[in-house]
């Protein structure tokens, strides 16, 4: 199947492989990374930080962060409260993008979406991302996951190159499996020790640890309201099994003791209007399903009520199927009655008496809203409404 | 030979580019309507729209929407639903996806709200609408509003946008260009063509 010449060569090229290794260091068993680090220029690390030092350069210049001084204040205290001595070494940064996610990044770049900020309840739900993203940070794991698939793709260079014969096929083909199959346990083994440092980080500055797994049941429940049933491929999937988190995190909440001084919740104080922007994004989305467990359970947790029940109006209003419209006008009424409605509440009202045929209620809530927003920048529409034209 | 492969390479690209040149002067759209441009552009159809542009699309455009049709979508690209497995459909497993639709009975708040929800998708990125204001098109009573937003590029752009619902169609005329140059550059040239719209069986 092979001959001694090819095996001898490949034999090599895996040894050249070895050798190479060494001079990066290994892809596993590193020690966490100390307060203040540089790697060392010569090493692969130091490549990786480059590569991420000018991704990092384009993130601080992007038109797409934001740049709200009340956010960015927190979150920069979060971080420190969370990572303690290494607080000079990570700068989160927070991006308008409407999709749960946070990265830290090797060189300590943190990278804090808009969908994440718009889908955490309290302080403490954010402290439980940002710890597990530290926890990447502290451990290297991207510098772990580098190695490793190099590692990895080196071993299935040698069968996809140096193998022949009947079987070589089926053998580069397992090769390929068993390469995939080893990066995606390797990464998932990262999640879950990042989802237990996480947990201690935040628990340790005093933040509710029922949080971690709070989190991600919002998420389970989106998901399963989307119809997207938890997928979990043993080859393919990076990350645990929701279910897994939430059990694992669950478990590792109950064995941790009171809080001593619990940690403060500034994070709906700080948010503020940015929140109902963020809704906007996410209506966008185009997932109806969605978007509605998500506004439905920041209504009931009490979360921006007129926000979220303004959106929720929105969301039913642009769908526009039997009995939407309906739904989308109870839900603008409903904004109206809280306590800090969106003045969009009231034109929405307006807008759907209007195309009723409702005129006289329509410009009741179109001069409703002009009250609360007389310098909107629609009032020329809206005047035109209210002049009978 | 090299001088042929060249050759050969170069008509090849040319064939390629989708662009025509749209001399300046009156320009008709096939059972629409027709307007007057005070300089040439470039025209090339995308989906059911007419996109014109002097220096690339990334840079400025400007693009007609003619006689949207009630329940449709201002593109067909932007019509998940229609791209549905029937299979799928058929046994209920609908994908989450919606599509943000025309209707006839909409004001005019409602479908500057659906410019801005359709240009998200197009985009990805969000899209921002302001000054909703009465305008004419095509001596139908109408609006206009101001658009904006930084695309994945990372450019910041700006437009504008005018249309008016007339016999429950949408006719939407919009210019937009990258905000520190383009759009100043073309913007006069733009509000002339769009100003110029008369409707079909108007002349």
């Amino acid at each position: 199947m092979i001959s001694r010449r090819t095996f001898s060569a490949g034999l090599l090229a895996c040894l050249g492989g070895c050798a190479t290794h060494h001079e990066s260091g290994p892809s596993s068993d590193l020690p966490d990374i100390g307060a203040g680090y540089r790697p060392d220029p010569k090493s692969d690390e130091a490549g990786l930080w480059l590569k991420l030092d000018k991704v990092e350069q384009n993130q601080r210049r992007s038109p797409g962060r934001i740049r709200d001084k009340p956010i960015n204040d927190l979150v920069q205290d979060m971080v420190c409260r969370l990572a303690g001595a290494y607080c000079p070494d990570l700068r989160p940064y927070v991006i308008r993008v409407p999709a749960f996610n946070a990265t830290c990044a090797p060189n300590g770049m943190i990278s804090i979406w808009s969908g994440l900020l718009l889908r955490c309840h309290s302080e403490s739900q954010l402290a439980a991302v940002l710890g597990h993203e530290i926890g990447h940070y502290l451990k290297r794991h991207s510098l772990q996951r580098l190695r490793n698939s190099r590692e990895l793709d080196d071993f299935a260079a040698f069968f996809q190159f140096q193998l022949q014969g009947p079987a070589a096929g089926l053998i580069r083909g397992l090769s390929q499996d068993i390469t995939q199959a080893s990066k995606s346990m390797f990464s998932r083994d990262h999640e879950r020790e990042a989802d237990a440092l996480g947990l201690a980080l935040m628990a340790d500055a005093g933040y509710a640890p029922a949080a971690c797994a709070d989190i991600w049941r919002h998420i389970k429940a989106e998901d399963a309201a989307g119809g997207e049933s938890e997928r979990f491929d043993f080859f393919l999937s990076t990350h645990p099994a929701t279910t897994e988190r939430i059990d694992n995190l669950d478990e590792l909440a109950r064995r941790r003791p009171p809080a001593a001084r619990p940690a403060p919740d500034r994070l709906n104080a700080a948010l503020g209007p940015l929140r109902r922007s963020f809704m906007a994004d996410e209506i966008n989305q185009g997932h109806f399903k969605r978007t509605d467990n998500l506004l439905t359970r920041l209504i009931g947790d009490g979360i921006d009520p007129g926000g979220a029940l303004f959106y929720r109006g929105e969301l039913y209003r642009r769908r526009n199927r039997d009995g939407d419209e309906a739904i989308a006008l109870g839900n603008y009424h409903d904004a109206c009655e809280t306590a800090d409605p969106p003045a969009e509440a009231f034109r929405g009202v307006g807008t759907i008496r209007w195309r009723r045929g409702e005129t006289e209620l329509a410009r009741e809530y179109f001069r409703r809203y002009l009250r609360v927003a007389p310098n909107a920048d629609d009032g020329d529409m809206i005047r035109k409404y209210l002049s009978g034209a | 030979m090299i001088r042929l492969v060249s050759l050969l390479l170069l008509l090849l690209a040319a064939g390629c580019t989708p662009y025509r040149l749209i001399p300046a002067g009156k320009v008709e759209f096939t059972d629409h309507g027709s307007v007057e441009t005070p300089i040439d552009w470039n025209w090339r159809p995308i989906d059911t729209v007419h996109t014109w542009t002097l220096d690339g699309p990334n840079l400025q455009e400007m693009l007609f929407h003619l006689g949207i049709e009630d329940g449709k979508t201002l593109m067909n690209a932007l019509d998940v639903e229609s791209g549905f497995n029937p299979l799928l459909v058929w046994f209920g497993k609908v994908p989450d996806e919606v599509s943000f639709r025309f209707h006839k009975r909409m004001t005019e708040h409602e479908i500057m709200d659906l410019f801005t929800a359709s240009m998200s998708k197009i985009t990805e990125s969000p899209v921002v609408a302001s000054g909703l204001m009465p305008a004419d098109l095509g001596g139908h009573q109408g609006f206009r509003f101001d658009y904006a937003f930084v695309g994945k590029d990372e450019v910041r752009r700006r437009g504008f946008a005018v249309g008016a619902v007339v016999k429950d169609k949408l006719y939407l005329i919009h210019y937009v260009g990258t905000a520190l140059y383009h759009y100043d550059r073309n913007r006069a040239d733009a509000e002339r063509v769009a100003a110029s719209f008369v409707f079909a069986g108007k002349d």
